[in-house]
Order: C-alpha cells, then sequence, then structure tokens
C-alpha cells in the first residue's frame, strides 16, 4: 500500500496559492496544473470552501486522505498532511464539518478504491467507524450526554443542548482524526478527539443510549481505548 | 432520513427512507408528535427504504416505543433489511419492539 509520501495535493475549494504554500512546506508534489493526470497517483484532498456537495465526484479517484482546512493555517494544514505520512488513509475534520455528514461511508468509499473490501467487511467497517466518529463528536469534543431518557424531552434536551455546544467556536472547531492502516491481514482504524477523555459525569444510564461500542464490538475484530478513552483503535479482517 | 405517513382507522404507516442517525432527532421528535395525533393503536415503522441506522437511531425507536404505548399505541417495525436488520439484531431490539418481515 503506498505512503502518502507519493501522493499529490489537491484541493477542494481551497485557495491554488495556499495549496502551493502547503506543498513546499511538505515538500510534495505540485498541484495538478503541473503535473499529468496519470502520473499524479493517489491524492491527498485539502477541503476549503464548499466542497460537501463535490467530494463524492472526487471520491471515485484514488485518494489517501481528506483534510478539512477550517481554521487552519497553511503550516497547520502542512502538519497534518505529515501526520498523515504512512498511512493508507487519513482524515481531519472538525466537529462541525463532521455534523450532517457521512464521514463514515466517504473514508470506506475511499479507502476500496485502492483496497477492495467485501461488502460485509464494507458494511462492518462503515458502522464502527461512524459510532466511532459520533462518539469523538458528541462525547469527546462537544462533551455531551447522549438521550437522558426514554421521552420526547429528552428529544429536545438534547437538541438543545446539541445546538448549543455546536454554536460554541471552541468545540465545534476541536478536531475528529482517522487513520487507517494495514496490519498484515487486518485493517486498522483509530479514531481520535480532542475532548477531555473518559469522564464520569457523562455517565449515563438511560435505555435510550449506550449501544455504540456494542455495535462497535459486533462489527469488528477488537478494538482498544487509548488516551484516557480520547482515541480508538479497531481491528478488521481485510 | 425522510418520511411519509398514512393513518387509518387501526394502523399508521410510517414509510422510512435515508438514514436514521442521531441528527436525525429533531424530526423523530416532529414524527413521533405525529404518530401520536393519528387514531391507530398500531404504528408501523415501515423499513424497507431505510439504508442505515446507527445507535442514536436505536435509542430514538426505544424513545418512539415508551411515548406510544403512554397511549396505548403498539409500535411495529416492519420489512427491516441489510444494514438495517442487523443492527435491530445485535442491539436485540425484538426483545422490546415487535419486528415484522
Amino acid at each position: 500500500m503506498p505512503s502518502v509520501t507519493t501522493a499529490t495535493l489537491e484541493g477542494l475549494g481551497f485557495p491554488a496559492g495556499r495549496l502551493m504554500q502547503v506543498s513546499a512546506l511538505c515538500n510534495l508534489a505540485a498541484p495538478p496544473g503541473d503535473i499529468p493526470k496519470q502520473a499524479r497517483g493517489r491524492i491527498l484532498m485539502v477541503l476549503g470552501e464548499g466542497w460537501e456537495d463535490q467530494l463524492a465526484a472526487c471520491l471515485k479517484l484514488p485518494c489517501s486522505g481528506l483534510i478539512e482546512a477550517a481554521g487552519l493555517s497553511d503550516q497547520g494544514v502542512a502538519d497534518l498532511v505529515s501526520r498523515a505520512a504512512g498511512s493508507a488513509f487519513y482524515a481531519s475534520f472538525t466537529s462541525h464539518a463532521v455534523n450532517g455528514h457521512h464521514l463514515a461511508g466517504d473514508v470506506v468509499a475511499a479507502i476500496t478504491t485502492s483496497h477492495p473490501l467485501s461488502d460485509d467487511t464494507r458494511g462492518a467497517v462503515e458502522l464502527a467507524l461512524h459510532e466511532a466518529i459520533c462518539n469523538a463528536m458528541l462525547h469527546g469534543n462537544l462533551h455531551m450526554k447522549g438521550f437522558e431518557g426514554l421521552s420526547l424531552q429528552a428529544l429536545e434536551n438534547f437538541g438543545a443542548s446539541f445546538r448549543q455546544r455546536l454554536a460554541d467556536p471552541d468545540m465545534a472547531n476541536r478536531r475528529i482524526e482517522i487513520i487507517c492502516s494495514f496490519d498484515g491481514p487486518n485493517l486498522l482504524v483509530d479514531v481520535g478527539d480532542e475532548g477531555r477523555g473518559l469522564d464520569p459525569s457523562l455517565r449515563n444510564e438511560s435505555a435510550a443510549c449506550g449501544r455504540g461500542f456494542t455495535l462497535i464490538a459486533a462489527c469488528c475484530e477488537s478494538y482498544e481505548l487509548l488516551d484516557n478513552g480520547r482515541h480508538i483503535r479497531m481491528r478488521f479482517p481485510a | 432520513m425522510d418520511y411519509t405517513i398514512s393513518s387509518g382507522e387501526d394502523e399508521t404507516e410510517v414509510r422510512m427512507s435515508g438514514r436514521l442517525t442521531f441528527n436525525d432527532h429533531a424530526k423523530l421528535r416532529a414524527l413521533i408528535k405525529e404518530m401520536l395525533g393519528t387514531a391507530g393503536t398500531r404504528q408501523v415503522l415501515e423499513m424497507s427504504s431505510l439504508e442505515f441506522v446507527d445507535s442514536a437511531g436505536i435509542g430514538m425507536l426505544l424513545i418512539a416505543r415508551e411515548e406510544l404505548a403512554g397511549q396505548n399505541k403498539q409500535l411495529v417495525l416492519r420489512r427491516a433489511e441489510g444494514q438495517v436488520k442487523r443492527v435491530l439484531t445485535v442491539a436485540q431490539l425484538g426483545k422490546l419492539i415487535a419486528i415484522e418481515d
């Protein structure tokens, strides 16, 4: 599996001038105007304005990563490009960007352009990754409990709390990082957040929540929590 | 997630489509309120066009069940397929909510 060091940087709604600057900082291949399409290899995509509607078409090409650039300087983007090195796939998104976007589906679509997965494995990875991303966003970055009861009021309270926290720039700009790599025959999927880690105050005994890890466990061969719960590593037979 | 609702004297049917995830909390709240306002004692969620459900979606289905039971209405999940059916099975939702093929 080629690493990101052989990838080309491309921008989606990201200014060309900034992309050149980031490329120079990373010592990576220059943007598409200089390189024939067939020679570009795997593409590491930097997402700027309006990427949401364009992304699906781009994921039909071999893609080694997605970096959502909101709030990042050129050096910040370059640092994330460096973090992508050596992985089969890398993604970094703010919580605000993840909201309302089925990122797990995009990641699985991108992985399968260069490493086909069986339908069962694909479905399992997509669900487990989605649950991990939701945990990272809601309980990690936004520091929220789930539904606190079996009632319409619990749904309403959840919605109000979610809107309030997503409106806080500090919380909304916290990032979720996804790293996919291969360990022999196995696919490793790591998801990390920038929250406080496992917090007993978020413990929720309501019957309406708490099944995320049950679904993750059913989908993957094994998982482990690292960095006090800010990081989950899931293993799938590929 | 999108839905259409049709109600008769004894049964209300809600055809769901798309994905049911935590992002649908406002839509589910509206749907449950609509279902509570119909006459039928059987409230059927027709799921054959639902592509994906997550753990939050399961939680919202349990909330729907609880709210409907409070008005002596029974929630039924019908024709779940693929990923949705697998998730309902893993979550053992059949122990709590009637599931029909």
